[in-house]
């Protein structure tokens, strides 16, 4: 069975070469057929690359390549010391790259032996509340999750009231989406059957973007915000342990004082996701304490207030 | 890469992948996908430095920026802790594809068995189905090793074939297995 084009690409493959020459496979190909782009919208796409080549000119240095903004001031990083400071292995994305770092590697061990914080117990929300920086307006946010139902209470400015709420309501057949994207979204029904191996669990929730940073993100989110079990956890934390060019930076405060550790994976900038995220860890208990994100695009700072069952939104 | 210093040899990139991006998109984000083909040339254009043909070709790194742009997409479209939990279920794509299956009327049990996969399969799957990029190219995309790719391609496969090929029975069934096998057309 040959499928038609369902694209324009030159290196295409057919169902039947792929083994997918199966019953009703057909119609699923077909399915994806688009209409192309009007020629107005690739004129402007266009027209926009040219006027990006326009300001490329007219800036000094010739080819400008995106990169990191800065980290903002808001977050004051204090290195422990001249130790921690010396460790800082590169990332050479043109060849092999580093594991985590031996400093990095033992910290985040160590957090694997922590244990858990509070699971579920029976409530009908999980919790978390949150503090949201970086280039933005700070703002105090809740989020309550439920199996169906994601709701934020959102406040622009620390000290305004009342809370903009808003709800949003799982599909049909689909469970709240807790944490991840495209390739490792993990959702409420599938809390209970992620792995506790951290191999395991590290292809569960790997990353389609090309540096680590997009696995590096979605793990520190889930210890962040996400209601696993203490095996999970545990689990979570061994596979950051195991990441290529994941760094001990050293002693930090969050946007809100408190003092942990601080780990850093970064992405060269000249890639199409350059940027650097890091994380701040309570060596003493191993919450999540802080997760900042800066790449071309924004400057954006979590911070993770409390996470825990909820009685009730609000 | 020549357009990697010269701005004006990049341009003819636009016209020779632009359809494939946009399909690509369109197929995951229809009412943002003018939007974002948009953002994905500009994106690559300020990244074209990095572009590595050593790892690729273009179209599949201009495939893997895309990927990018749809995520922060995904991502930043609305207020959540992390940015990135704009409502419930919302960053997969996979409702957005769901319903484009249901459109078309493809058999339930596909949308079922694509359903239950899990999303890397999936992507990837898709990937190879629909933008017709080979598993090794759409390793590339998804910036994952080849061998990866083709161990989810081959766990997807054995998914679906398990689903969609009708079990030899001592005695002839006429249930769910005949019905889903109706919609293949091709």
């Amino acid at each position: 069975m040959k499928t038609s084009s369902t694209g324009r690409g030159t290196s295409g493959t057919d169902l039947q070469d792929l083994g997918l020459d199966l019953p009703g496979m057909g119609t699923l190909a077909a399915a994806g057929r688009v209409p192309p782009p009007e020629q107005r919208v690739v004129a402007g796409a266009l027209a926009a690359v040219r006027a990006a080549g326009e300001r490329e000119k007219a800036a000094p240095g010739g080819v400008r390549v995106r990169r990191p903004r800065r980290r903002t001031v808001a977050v004051a990083v204090v290195l422990a010391g001249a130790a921690a400071a010396a460790v800082l292995p590169t990332v050479d994305f043109g060849g092999g790259r580093p594991g985590a770092s031996a400093q990095a590697a033992e910290f985040l061990t160590s957090m694997a032996a922590k244990g858990g914080a509070p699971g579920l117990g029976g409530a009908p929300y999980w919790k978390v509340a949150t503090l949201v920086g970086g280039d933005q307006p700070p703002s105090a946010v809740n989020a309550y999750y439920s199996r169906t139902t994601f709701t934020l209470e959102m406040a622009t400015g620390l000290a305004a009231k009342p809370w903009a709420r808003k709800t949003a309501h799982a599909q049909p057949g689909t469970s709240t989406l807790l944490f991840g994207d495209a390739t490792n979204a993990v959702h409420w029904d599938d809390l209970a059957a992620l792995p506790t191996d951290p191999a395991e669990l590290a292809r569960r929730l790997e990353g389609d973007w090309s540096d680590g940073i997009g696995t590096f993100q979605v793990v520190s989110e889930a210890l962040g915000s996400a209601p696993v079990s203490p095996q999970v956890r545990s689990a979570l934390f061994q596979v950051l342990a195991r990441m290529p060019g994941v760094r001990l930076v050293g002693t930090a405060h969050d946007a809100t004082g408190r003092t942990g550790t601080e780990l850093s994976l970064t992405a060269h900038a000249g890639t199409a996701n350059a940027g650097t995220v890091t994380i701040v860890v309570d060596p003493r208990t191993g919450r999540l304490l802080q997760q900042e994100l800066v790449d071309s695009r924004q400057d954006l700072r979590v911070t993770y207030l409390s996470a825990g069952p909820a009685a009730r939104i609000g | 890469m020549r357009s990697a210093r010269d701005p004006a040899a990049f341009e003819p990139l636009v016209a020779l992948h632009s359809a494939a991006l946009h399909g690509y998109l369109a197929r995951r984000a229809p009412a943002v996908a003018d939007d974002l083909l948009s953002e994905v040339w500009l994106r690559a254009f300020a990244g074209r430095a990095g572009f590595d043909p050593r790892r690729g070709t273009a179209r599949t790194w201009l495939f893997g920026v895309a990927r990018h742009v749809l995520a922060a997409y995904w991502r930043t479209s609305g207020p959540g802790p992390g940015g990135s939990l704009p409502e419930a279920g919302a960053a997969d794509p996979w409702q957005a594809v769901d319903e484009r299956l249901d459109a078309e009327a493809v058999a339930p049990l596909i949308r079922r068995t694509l359903q239950q996969l899990p999303p890397g399969e999936r992507e990837l799957l898709l990937l190879v189905v629909w933008e017709q990029l080979s598993p090794a190219e759409a390793a590339a995309a998804l910036g994952i090793p080849a061998g990866t790719a083709r161990s989810r391609l081959h766990r997807a496969r054995a998914a679906l074939r398990e689903a969609l090929t009708p079990v030899a029975a001592p005695q002839p069934r006429t249930d769910a297995v005949t019905a889903t096998t109706s919609g293949d057309t091709a």
